[in-house]
C-alpha cells in the first residue's frame, strides 16, 4: 500500500450537475498534498467524500487502505479533519472540548496537546463561543493533531483567517511535520499558503482534476519565457501546444512553456526563433494556477 | 461502543444541565400540585377551575421542557448540515444515537413516570393497576418522545423543528378525521385499541428509522421512510385491533347474575316528552325493583341507541306527505324508593344506627336517580304522517352496591385506606359537622376493561362515618355537589392529550351531626370510626328494547303526572295503552 489516499473515478452529482467528475488521484504516504481550485471547483465535495460525509455516486476512495464508505471509529482514530465549516460545541470551553476529544482517542498525547496549546497560544479557558474564528481553527487543529494522526485532512483551513494567524497556522504545521510521520491533504484556494506548505499539488476546476504532480516538478515544468526577436525573425503560424499564453510585445514574445526541460527546451525555442535572446524565469504557484485555470476555461469554451 | 455511549451521554448531560434543572423543578411542581391540591381545593371549589387550568398549563410546561431537552440533545450533534464535529471522530453513530435516545428516554419517560408513579402510589393505586398505568402512559410518552426525536434529527435547527412540531398535530388531526370516515370503529374498545397499536407501531418503526438515519444521514430517504412508516402503522393498527381488540369491553358475568336478571323485569313506567322548536325531549323512567334494591342491586343505563320512524301525513303546520326532522334529546331516569335504598345501604355497613337520617315522616317515595351514562343524545326523527314511533334500545347495567373502601380515621387529619382506590386526605371536626376530604382514583376505560369503575365521579356513591364500637354512623352529603374536582393523572403531552390512564377525583363530604346526639361525637368517637364508601360494582348487562308511539295534538285527558311541560306547546301526545312497552 503506497498511497494514503487513492481516489478512483470518483463522481458526485447534485441534481444533474456533476460536481466531481470521474476524479482520479493518488496521494502517497508522507506527502503534504494540496488540492487547489477556484470556488465551486468541487474540492470540498471531494474532501467530504474522503471523510464519508457524502457518499459518492460512482467510483471509490481508499483512505489509509480502507474504503471511505467503511470508515469507522478505528480509522477515524488515525485521521484528523479540520474544516472551516465544522460546528464546535460552542457552550464548552476550549479545555473542556479538548478533554472531550481526549476521551475518544486511545493515542491521545497529553504532553503533545499542551505543547500544541503553547504553540498556537490557545486561550483554552475561554468558552468556544467567545473565541475568534482563527482561535477556533487552531483549537480544531489542536484537537486533530494531539493523537498523532496518520492522515490530516484540512478543508479550506485558511479562509477567514487574517495573515498573521495564517502564518502561525502554517508555521505550526511545518514545525510538526519534521517530527510527525503523516500525510496531509489540504484543499484550498489560498495559493500562497499552499505553496509554502505543500509538496504535491492538484489543480481542480469544474469537478475535473487538471494537474496532479509534485510542486517541484510543476514549478520546474512551468517557465515564463521571454524572447527578444532579431530583426528578420518571423513568428510561425504553428507554435508548440505546450506554449501557453503566447503574447507579442513589439519585437519580443512572451509565453509560458508548460513542458519546460532544462536540457532540451532552450534549443527548441532557439530553433523556432533563431537569433533571439531567451530569458527564462520561473513561475510561482499562483501564476501557474491562473494560467491553468485560464487555459482550461478557454479550451472548454472553444469545445462548446 | 460502551465507551462512546458514555462519552456522548456525559457530554449531553453537561450541555442540558440547566434544562434538567428546569425539568426537576417542573416535576416538583407537578408532584406538589398533585399531592397537596386535595385538601386545599376541596374547600375552595370556586378556585377549582383555575386550579385545573393551572394544572393543565403545568403539564404543558412539563411537555415543553421534555421537548426542549430532546431537541437540544439531538441537535447538539446535528445530522442535517454535515458539519457536526462528531462526524469525523472515532465514535460509532449507533453509539451516538443510543446515547441520545437514552437521554431522551430518561428525560421524557423515566423521570416523569417516576414522579407519576409516586403520585399514584400516594393515592393508593394498587400495584397491578400502577403497572398497567405505567405501560399505558409510557406508550403514549414514548410515542411523543420518538416523534420529537425524529423531527429534531431531520431538521437543521430548533426553529424549523418547532415549526414542524406545530404543523404535525394539525396534519395528524386532519388525517384522523379523514380515516375516521373510512374505517369503522364499531366494536367497543376498537378505537382505543387502534390508537394504542398506532402509538406502539409508530414508535417501533421510527426508532428503527432513527437508527437508520444516524447511520446513513440521507434526509429525503428518511422522510420517505417516515411517511411509509406512518401509513404502515395506520394500516397494521387496524388489522391488529380487528384481531386483537385488547380494549374490548369484557362482560363479567357472575353465577348469580342469571338469577338476578330473571328477577329484574324492568318496565318503563312512563315516558314524558316535551317540545321546544325542532327539538323533542324524552324522559324515560325505568323503575328500580324495590326488592332487588333492598338486596343491594340497582339498575343503571349505559349504552343507548334511539331511532324514530314515522307513519302518515303531517304534523301541525306541515303539509301532507311533507317531512320534517326533529332533534331528539332524551334522558333516562331510574327512580327508586328511598327507603329500600337506605335499608340496603344500612345492611351493607352492618346495620348501625344512622344518626343523621331525615325524620321518618319525610317523604321517601321516589327520588330521581339520574343515570350515570350520557345524559343527552341527539338523533333525527322523521315525521311523515300523523303518528310516529320511537324505538329505543337501552342497555341496562346491573350494579351491586358494595363497600368500596373502609378507612380508619384513628389518625385524625390523615389516614390511609386499606382499600386501594381511596385515600382519606384529611378529617376536620367542627361543632356541628365533620368533613372528610378524600381522593378517589378511577382507571380509564383502557385500564378497566369491565368498565366497572369507569366513572370519573359517581353521584350514586354513598359515604358514611361509622363508629365500630358504638355501632353508630353518620351519612354524608357532598360539600360541593357540582364542584367535584378531578385531575387527569398521567402525563399529558400534545400528542397524548386526554389519554390519561387514571383520573383523580378530590372530594369533600360533610357529615352533619344530629341536633341532639345520644352520644357525644367527640374526638374519641372519631378515633374509633371508619370512613366507609359504598360503590356500585357492575354485575352484568341486559338489553331493553322499548317502543313509543305518539301522534299530533294534545291529549284531552292528560294524566296529572304527565303535566310537567307547557301544554300550549304540546302538539304530540302518546297514543293510549303506552305502558305495554
Amino acid at each position: 500500500m503506497d498511497h494514503a489516499i487513492e481516489i478512483m473515478s470518483l463522481t458526485k452529482k447534485f441534481g444533474r450537475r456533476a460536481v466531481v467528475d470521474h476524479l482520479n488521484l493518488q496521494v502517497p504516504y508522507g506527502r503534504i498534498y494540496a488540492l487547489l481550485g477556484p470556488n465551486g471547483a468541487g474540492k470540498t465535495t471531494t474532501v467530504r467524500m474522503l471523510m464519508n460525509i457524502f457518499q459518492p455516486d460512482q467510483g471509490e476512495i481508499q483512505i489509509l487502505g480502507t474504503n471511505s464508505l467503511k470508515l469507522g471509529p478505528k480509522e477515524f482514530s488515525k485521521i484528523g479533519y479540520v474544516s472551516e465549516n465544522q460546528e464546535l460545541p460552542e457552550w464548552m470551553t476550549g479545555k473542556e472540548f479538548l478533554r472531550f476529544c481526549r476521551t475518544m482517542y486511545p493515542a491521545w498525547d497529553d504532553g503533545f496537546c499542551v505543547s500544541l496549546i503553547k504553540l498556537f497560544d490557545l486561550p483554552v479557558q475561554e468558552k468556544i463561543k467567545h473565541m475568534s474564528r482563527g482561535m477556533k481553527m487552531k483549537l480544531l487543529l489542536t484537537s486533530s493533531l494531539a493523537y498523532h494522526p496518520k492522515l490530516l485532512v484540512l478543508d479550506e483551513p485558511f479562509s477567514g483567517l487574517d495573515p498573521f494567524v495564517r502564518q502561525e497556522f502554517i508555521a505550526g504545521i511545518l514545525r510538526l511535520t519534521d517530527d510527525e510521520e503523516w500525510t496531509i491533504f489540504v484543499s484550498s484556494h489560498d495559493i500562497e499558503e499552499v505553496e509554502r506548505l505543500a509538496d504535491g499539488v492538484g489543480i481542480m476546476d469544474e469537478g475535473e482534476l487538471l494537474v496532479n504532480e509534485s510542486l517541484e516538478d510543476l514549478e520546474n515544468r512551468f517557465q515564463q519565457v521571454e524572447v527578444a526577436l532579431d530583426e528578420h525573425a518571423t513568428i510561425p503560424a504553428q507554435l508548440p501546444k505546450e506554449w501557453l499564453s503566447f503574447q507579442t510585445k513589439g519585437r519580443a514574445v512572451t509565453f509560458v512553456d508548460s513542458q519546460y526541460r532544462e536540457n532540451s527546451s532552450p534549443q527548441i525555442i532557439q530553433a523556432i526563433f533563431p537569433g533571439g535572446t531567451i530569458n527564462i524565469t520561473p513561475l510561482n504557484l499562483r501564476e501557474i494556477f491562473l494560467i491553468f485555470a485560464h487555459n482550461w476555461r478557454e479550451t472548454k469554451e472553444s469545445a462548446c | 461502543m460502551l465507551k462512546a455511549f458514555v462519552i456522548i451521554f456525559i457530554k449531553d448531560l453537561r450541555k442540558i444541565r440547566w434544562l434538567l434543572a428546569i425539568l426537576a423543578g417542573a416535576l416538583g411542581a407537578h408532584l406538589a400540585m398533585s399531592i397537596f391540591a386535595g385538601p386545599w381545593i376541596a374547600f375552595h371549589p370556586m378556585q377549582a377551575k383555575n386550579f385545573e387550568r393551572l394544572y393543565e398549563w403545568q403539564s404543558y410546561l412539563l411537555s415543553f421542557v421534555e421537548l426542549m431537552i430532546i431537541i437540544s440533545v439531538v441537535q447538539a450533534d446535528s445530522l442535517h448540515r454535515n458539519t457536526a464535529v462528531l462526524l469525523t471522530r472515532p465514535v460509532s453513530w449507533s453509539a451516538v444515537c443510543t446515547a441520545k435516545m437514552f437521554m431522551a428516554f430518561l428525560a421524557a419517560i423515566v423521570f416523569p413516570l417516576t414522579a407519576e408513579w409516586f403520585i399514584w402510589h400516594y393515592y393508593s393505586v394498587p400495584f397491578p393497576k400502577t403497572m398497567l398505568a405505567l405501560i399505558d402512559s409510557g406508550v403514549f410518552q414514548v410515542f411523543f418522545a420518538v416523534n420529537v426525536f425524529f423531527m429534531a434529527a431531520i431538521t437543521p435547527d430548533i426553529k424549523k423543528c418547532f415549526l414542524i412540531l406545530i404543523i404535525e398535530p394539525v396534519l395528524l388531526n386532519w388525517g384522523s378525521y379523514f380515516y375516521r370516515d373510512f374505517f369503522c370503529f364499531s366494536p367497543e374498545g376498537m378505537e382505543e385499541s387502534v390508537v394504542f397499536y398506532q402509538a406502539i407501531l409508530f414508535s417501533i418503526f421510527n426508532i428503527i428509522l432513527i437508527y437508520y438515519h444516524y447511520r446513513h444521514r440521507r434526509i429525503p430517504k428518511t422522510i420517505g421512510c417516515f411517511i411509509l412508516n406512518c401509513l404502515c402503522a395506520l394500516f397494521l393498527s387496524f388489522v391488529l385491533a380487528k384481531n386483537f381488540n385488547i380494549f374490548a369491553f369484557k362482560k363479567e358475568s357472575s353465577a348469580s347474575f342469571g338469577q338476578i336478571a330473571k328477577a329484574i323485569d324492568v318496565k318503563p313506567e312512563f315516558i314524558r316528552h316535551s317540545i321546544s322548536g325542532d327539538q323533542i325531549s324524552f324522559d324515560i323512567f325505568l323503575n328500580q325493583n324495590a326488592d332487588l334494591l333492598r338486596q343491594g342491586f340497582r339498575i343503571a343505563t349505559q349504552f343507548k341507541t334511539m331511532k324514530g320512524t314515522s307513519l302518515l301525513n303531517s304534523i301541525s303546520l306541515a303539509s301532507p306527505k311533507a317531512q320534517f326532522y326533529s332533534r331528539i334529546n332524551y334522558q333516562i331516569y331510574t327512580p327508586y324508593p328511598m327507603n329500600s335504598y337506605v335499608s340496603s345501604l344500612s345492611r351493607l355497613i352492618g346495620n348501625p344506627r344512622i344518626m343523621n337520617l331525615p325524620p321518618a315522616n319525610e317523604p321517601l317515595d321516589y327520588n330521581l336517580f339520574p343515570d350515570n351514562g350520557s345524559d343527552a343524545y341527539f338523533n333525527k326523527l322523521v315525521f311523515e304522517g300523523n303518528a310516529a314511533i320511537l324505538n329505543a334500545k337501552i342497555n341496562l347495567r346491573i350494579d351491586q352496591l358494595t363497600v368500596g373502601a373502609a378507612c380508619d380515621l384513628s389518625h385524625p387529619g390523615h389516614a390511609s385506606c386499606s382499600t386501594p382506590y381511596y385515600r382519606v386526605l384529611r378529617t376536620i371536626r367542627q361543632h356541628d359537622a365533620a368533613f372528610v376530604i378524600f381522593s378517589r382514583i378511577t382507571p380509564s376505560a383502557r385500564l378497566d376493561l369491565t368498565r366497572s369503575t369507569f366513572l370519573w365521579f359517581n353521584y350514586n356513591n354513598a359515604y358514611f362515618i361509622k363508629n365500630t364500637s358504638s355501632q353508630e354512623a353518620l351519612s354524608g352529603t357532598p360539600v360541593n355537589t357540582n364542584g367535584i374536582f378531578y385531575l387527569p393523572l398521567g402525563l399529558t403531552n400534545p400528542l397524548s392529550k386526554n389519554k390519561s390512564p387514571l383520573y383523580l377525583a378530590l372530594m369533600a363530604e360533610k357529615f352533619q351531626f344530629p341536633e341532639n346526639p345520644m352520644t357525644s361525637l367527640n374526638k374519641d368517637w372519631f378515633q374509633h370510626a371508619q370512613f366507609i364508601a359504598i360503590e356500585p360494582k357492575t354485575m352484568g348487562y341486559l338489553n331493553l328494547p322499548i317502543e313509543y308511539r305518539f301522534k299530533p295534538g294534545c291529549p284531552e285527558e292528560t294524566p296529572e303526572k304527565f303535566k310537567f311541560y307547557d301544554e300550549e306547546k304540546c302538539f304530540i301526545y302518546p297514543i293510549a295503552n303506552q305502558n305495554n312497552f
